[in-house]
């Protein structure tokens, strides 16, 4: 191997002398340090050699091959005249360097959202279990064993004793069982209930919960967090409106609309020419819930305001089948 | 449920413009879905809240009417003249299970001439998108739209005994329901009997042979009272949700019972003919009282953030059938309306009712919330670290649900555990058990992706695994980072070690050769701090890779992300840098192939050499070139000194330690 080297720094010389012009000397350029030229052949067939040996020939063909470069490049400039080479400029225009790029999900990029809107209203973050107890999902948050939510038509039942949560109001007990107000939470998480899926159904689905317990808390505090929480995602223009609806664990219960942020409250399709497009259930926190974790409902009050995240993915980003966000399909997931 | 304008009108007077109504119902909680002209009318689609029983009814949404207006509300009198003979000499009823039947009445209208309804009747069933049967059971199905309390209506002479037995049903039992499906009752079902046999299943459908039909004579008038759970429970275990089953399904008003009953009993009279006998035969297994409330003023804006005058409370609660017994100027006591029954007997209740009618707009004042400062969790700051790290390099994050199937690989766990949860009403037989690794998910995901041609597939979540701990204990809900990438062990390993680097962890992370269902034996490591297994990194075995039609090779990870948290250094304290220079020697040596690279890095180590700071793997070589059972590795060790420039001396007297330790300890040859 050394001796190849060493023949061919002798059989490079010859050839130099001998050219005659800057084309030869081209040609011999491409033959020792071209793309496919000699020395990139003893690079390539290096990784064979063992470590010690690779480095010892490794640093011999580098110092022959910086030879051969430095004659070329002195009998280029002592032959003269010849002309200069006409330089091509570096195509710009190519592609740069493939980075690899991932992509978030849309429902986590909307639970970020999220996250940053009510830490700038003041309230923590918290998880809990998504496999409950009765009494979690339903006794505490006072639906009682003949309430119609229990049905197994509207939950997933391991056994009597353990579900998977059907709301994610179920945060609310386990926070409050172990929490004194002022509690200011709001609890996201993954909520499941049987279902037929289609494009706007699933039995697998995203809530965030939002809880707060103090003295003095009314339902107009109530509609001004929620009409804050409308400002931060969809700007100062959107308006809010509660209506009356009924939920076990609040009392009195409002269903929560927001003006329509795709026409501006005019009609639409989108919302169905109201101008308003409903995103979840609000209310005071029954005093039954309250008095189940040991809070009394006389000196304090408190509010609950849970809404889907899938729904606001949705919104945001144009997505018209909920089957989307669980098929993980790379050529729906880069485009986020 | 559908209302109808027109029949609306029967019982309130509406004088505002049809838009102005529709959106009062909306803000009053009878939320309009939607409203069409049929005929003249308007038939109106309305989302009547689970609590909301009484306004499954004409009545009932024109009581809200009249309250929402101030205007007139008035129900229909019913009066009849009866015959001498006593109901109670003809018929008898039995309760035999209270707790699924409260409450059973009886009536008989003898002499009847079953034929076909009015015209006003059957317009008024045709409104409510049904088909007029027959005068009887058209009557039976008005009252019940009218009022919201179901009714069924009995040929007498096919009652065996001619008398009424309500009681769960026998082991074996069978009835032919109405609309001929076949039922075999089971134990837990209520039925009502004959002297003998099953008539009907109660509040769900009549059965077959007792139907009306057209010689019809003798007609015996159910109406009662029932357990809503089993009545639901039973309608759907025959899929025969009804009008009927719905509203007693959401639970019937207690004084509603006999008003239908005399209702029907004096339209029969007065369309089919016949006579109705004198009285009726009630069993009440329970002592009905209605409930009696006191509403404190002063606690309307303490709930609600704005003032209600007391006069207007009262008025709104007396317009909706709260009758006052007491009252001063500090609160006011009512009598609940049996339809109410259910969903109002505390003070909120009757303040909800207040604000409901009082308006939610009027709740729309500015008032400032107090700031409250929070501080974001550590989980939450490395949650924020990872996710975006693993993005970065080119993985797409994954929306995984967590049902699996109940192969092997399905129900495949990393982590210590009890056997899988599984799903007692699954939505498919493939979904039916909770995951106890991320394995099955994300392969899952893989072999979607590969089925439409997506290659170099690279995919994460954080998420959760369900490892049950046994008994009646909630599982173990452990959060944890999963990772799937197409390439070899190193690839998938190299993505942890990143992650570790990524959350500033310095302590010694170790990787050992493990075995995990789903994943290649050969080609799998613990991953260990300490004595603490916190993770798994490995090859997608055969069995696996088949077992979800997968072609490429993936490599798996999945990490405890509350270890993670544990490990992350927060806030790492900065170190001078280094003054000298450091000097690298490479060695290459020759070995068992079964000794680790870990025991060869201890090796280095343990020769204590002076200002040895690292040692850096460069290549691994296996071959021709070696013996059988031997591997060569090379590697670069790092010298450096606080105090001085190395000398060429120092380094070398260094490396001697270190090539002797390494044939002490792992029988290493130095390569030539
Ligand atoms: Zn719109």
């Amino acid at each position: 191997m050394k001796e190849r080297i060493q023949n061919i720094l002798d059989e490079a010389k010859k050839a130099l002398a001998a050219a005659a012009n800057s084309e030869a000397l081209e040609g011999i350029r491409i033959k020792y340090l071209g793309r496919k030229g000699v020395f990139k052949e003893i690079m390539s067939g290096m990784g064979k050699l063992a470590p010690d040996a690779r480095k010892e020939i490794g640093a011999q063909a580098n110092r022959v091959k910086n030879e051969i470069e430095r004659l070329l490049n002195e009998k280029a400039t002592s032959d003269a005249p010849v002309p200069a080479a006409k330089k091509t400029a570096h195509d710009v225009t190519l592609p740069g360097r493939k980075y690899p790029v991932g992509s978030r999900h849309p429902i986590k990029i909307v639970a970020n959202d999220l996250k940053r809107i009510f830490h700038q209203l003041g309230f923590t973050w918290i998880e809990g279990p998504e496999v409950e107890d009765p009494w979690h999902n339903f006794d505490a948050l006072n639906i009682p064993a003949e309430h119609v939510a229990r049905d197994e038509s509207d939950n997933f039942y391991f056994s009597d004793e353990q579900i998977l949560r059907s709301q994610t109001s179920s945060l609310q007990i386990r926070y409050m069982e172990n929490n004194k107000p002022p509690i200011r939470i709001i609890a996201p998480g993954r909520v499941y209930r049987p279902d037929t899926v289609d494009a706007t159904h699933h039995y697998f689905f995203h809530q965030v919960e939002l809880l707060m317990v103090d003295k003095g808390l009314t339902l107009v505090d109530l509609k001004n967090i929620i009409t804050l929480f409308a400002h931060g995602i969809y700007g100062p223009e959107i308006k809010v409106r509660i209506r009356p609806s009924y939920f076990p664990f609040t009392e009195p219960s409002a269903e929560t609309d927001f003006s329509c942020v795709f026409c501006g409250g005019r009609g639409c399709s989108v919302c169905k020419q109201t101008g308003w497009i409903e995103l979840g259930g609000c209310g005071m926190v029954d005093p039954n819930v309250l008095h189940n974790v040991g809070i009394d409902s006389e000196e304090y009050t408190g509010f609950a305001f849970g809404f889907g995240i899938d729904r606001l993915a949705m919104f945001k980003y144009g997505i018209n089948d909920i089957r989307l966000l669980t098929e993980n399909d790379v050529r729906f997931l880069k485009q986020f | 449920m559908n209302v109808s304008l027109d029949w609306l009108r029967q019982y309130c007077s509406i004088d505002v413009p049809r838009a102005e109504l529709l959106e009062k119902l909306s803000t009053i909680g009878l939320n309009v879905e939607d409203a069409v002209e049929k005929n003249g009318d308007l038939i109106i689609e309305l989302e009547v809240t689970s609590n909301r029983g009484d306004c499954m009814s004409h009545i009932g949404v024109a009581r809200e009417i009249a309250a929402a207006f101030g205007g007139e509300f008035n129900i229909p009198a019913v009066d009849c003249p009866v015959s001498k003979e006593k109901a109670q000499d003809t018929t008898s009823v039995e309760i035999l299970d209270a707790d699924l039947c409260p409450r059973y009445t009886a009536r008989v209208i003898r002499g009847v001439k079953v034929g076909s309804s009015p015209d006003w009747l059957q317009k008024r069933i045709k409104s409510m998108g049904r088909s007029p049967v027959n005068n009887i059971v058209d009557i039976t199905n008005f009252v019940m739209l009218e009022c919201g309390q179901p009714l069924h209506a009995f040929d007498l002479a096919k009652l065996d005994g001619g008398r009424i037995v309500v009681r769960r049903a026998k082991k074996g039992e069978k009835i032919t329901a109405l609309d001929a499906t076949q039922c075999d009752l089971a134990e837990n079902m209520l039925v009502i009997a004959d002297a003998v046999k099953p008539a009907a299943i109660a509040g769900v459908i009549g059965g077959a042979d007792s139907e009306v039909s057209a010689s019809t004579v003798d007609i015996l008038l159910e109406s009662a009272a029932f357990n809503p759970v089993s009545v639901r429970r039973t309608a759907r275990a025959f899929k025969l949700e009804s009008d009927a089953s719905t509203r007693f399904g959401r639970g019937t008003a207690w004084d509603g019972v006999d008003w239908a009953s005399r209702r029907v009993a004096a339209l029969i009279v007065e369309i089919a003919g016949g006579e109705l006998l004198d009285g009726v035969v009630d069993v009440q297994k329970i002592q009905y009282e209605p409930a009696r409330v006191a509403l404190r003023f002063a606690r309307i804006p303490v709930i609600l953030g704005i003032d209600v005058p007391a006069s207007d409370a009262v008025r709104i609660l007396k317009a909706l059938g709260f009758e006052p017994v007491a009252q001063d100027d500090k609160r006011v006591e009512v009598l609940v309306p049996s339809y109410r029954s259910r969903d109002v007997c505390r003070e909120i209740d009757l303040i909800e009712e207040v604000a409901r009618h009082y308006g939610y707009d009027k709740i729309d004042i500015e008032r400032p919330i107090p700031v409250a400062i929070t501080q974001p969790r550590k989980r939450d700051i490395v949650q924020d670290v990872i996710e975006p790290a693993l993005v970065a390099r080119g993985f797409c994050e994954t929306l995984t649900v967590p049902f699996v199937d109940k192969s092997p690989v399905g129900i495949a766990a990393m982590w210590d555990c009890a056997e899988p949860l599984e799903v007692r009403n699954p939505v498919n037989v493939n979904q039916s058990f909770m995951r106890r690794s991320m394995l099955p998910s994300l392969l899952a995901a893989a072999a979607h992706n590969e089925n439409h041609g997506a290659h170099e597939l690279k995919l994460f979540e954080v998420s959760n695994v369900y490892l049950p701990r046994g008994g009646k204990q909630l599982p173990e809900e452990k959060n944890v980072v999963a990772i799937l990438a197409e390439g070899g062990f190193a690839e998938i390993k190299g993505v942890v070690e990143a992650l570790f680097v990524d959350l500033n962890v310095n302590q010694d992370i170790r990787f050992e050769l493990a075995e995990f269902i789903g994943l290649d034996a050969d080609c799998t490591a613990a991953v260990l701090c300490g004595e603490k297994r916190i993770g798994v990194v490995g090859m997608i075995s055969q069995d696996a890779a088949s077992h979800f039609g997968l072609r490429g090779k993936y490599g798996f990870a999945e990490i405890d992300f509350l270890s993670l948290v544990g490990l992350a250094g927060e806030n790492p304290q900065h170190k001078p840098l280094p003054r000298y220079p450091a000097v690298e020697r490479d060695l290459a040596v020759v070995m068992d192939d079964s000794v680790t690279w870990r025991a060869v890095e201890q090796a280095v180590f343990a020769a204590k050499a002076p200002n040895l700071r690292s040692v850096e793997f460069v290549d691994l070589y296996k071959g021709k070139q070696l013996d059988k059972g031997k591997k060569s590795l090379a590697f670069r060790l790092i010298y450096r000194s606080d105090d001085a420039t190395l000398t060429g001396e120092e380094v070398a007297a260094a490396q001697k330690k270190v090539i002797e330790s390494l044939e002490k300890n792992v029988n290493a040859i130095l390569r030539k």
